[in-house]
């Protein structure tokens, strides 16, 4: 088991590794998307989906996803094999973009704690103008970029 | 036949369940399939509706995969071939599902090929228990 995980300390380089193959897993097994471990060199202005799920069990806390609405809108298509018009549903955009935060966090946990069972929360996913603050990994997805950051609930630093 | 099957596809996110009903779809050539969000929906269609598989998440509201297979098995419905499709792919949970009689585990992500693997590995054992 890792020791305990400060709610302050930034990731490990072995959490963030994991992280990085759980995104890329995830996009190229369920979405078909081609996914690279380094933030794209085009810009993506938003706005921005923002799923959080929450996490618990040896250690708990929650992981953060955040990607833009054009990437969000493709995966879809890519995901369900439909027409662009439908990705235009907001609720199945929503339901997609929690989904694709689902699969990232349960493949990290996978991961980093293969040999103990923790629950993973029900995603929540609100649309901003604004990306939230630096992210611990910055990826890319079909060349638009992805963030994800992890908070533990521990004691602080 | 694979076509001929009834299955039942328990899934929180409709995203979710409609990916997999196309993975079935493909799989089967024709089977008819169920939804249900939770394993309290799933439970009240199984009372109605003769089921011939069950594919279900773990993590879900209202009540979990694993709870719907604790009512399952509780209510002797342990001919009915059961897969579990999660995130959560750690080797306690795996056992946890052993421990309840279910030895089919998706991991999500996954290819959508998957599914047409173990519909080939289900296929004979749902036909059996009609």
């Amino acid at each position: 088991m890792s020791s305990p995980r400060s709610a302050h300390a930034p990731l490990p380089p072995a959490d963030l590794d994991a992280i990085r193959a759980a995104v890329v897993a995830v996009a190229e097994r369920s979405f078909f998307a081609f996914a690279a471990p380094t933030a794209p060199d085009t810009a993506d202005t938003g706005p921005w989906y923002v799923a959080t799920v929450g996490f618990d069990g040896p250690v708990s806390g929650r992981m953060t996803v955040v990607l833009g609405t054009a990437l969000a809108r493709s995966l879809l298509v890519a995901f369900l094999g439909c027409d662009e018009s439908e990705a235009l549903d907001e609720a199945a955009v929503r339901d997609l973009v929690g989904e694709f935060a689902n699969m990232a966090c349960g493949s990290w946990l996978t991961r980093t704690m293969p040999h103990h069972c923790v629950d993973i929360a029900h995603p929540g996913v609100e649309l901003t103008g604004t990306a939230p603050g630096a992210p611990a990994v910055r990826m890319a997805v079909n060349d638009y970029p992805v963030g994800v950051s992890v908070e533990f609930s521990g004691a602080p630093a | 036949m694979s076509s001929d099957l009834r299955i039942l596809i328990v899934d929180d996110s409709a995203v979710m369940r409609a990916m997999i009903r196309r993975a079935l779809a493909l799989a089967t050539g024709g089977a008819e399939l169920f939804e249900a969000a939770n394993g309290q929906e799933a439970i009240a269609l199984l009372e109605r509706q003769a089921i011939d598989a069950v594919f279900t998440d773990l993590n879900m509201p209202v009540m979990s995969g694993i709870d719907l297979l604790r009512e399952m098995n509780a209510r002797g419905w342990t001919h009915i071939p059961r897969v579990i499709v999660s995130t959560d792919g750690s080797d306690a949970r795996r056992e946890e599902a052993r421990e309840l009689q279910v030895e089919l585990y998706v991991n999500k992500p996954f290819e959508p090929e998957v599914i047409r693997d173990v519909i080939a590995k289900i296929s004979p054992r749902a036909t059996a228990a009609c």
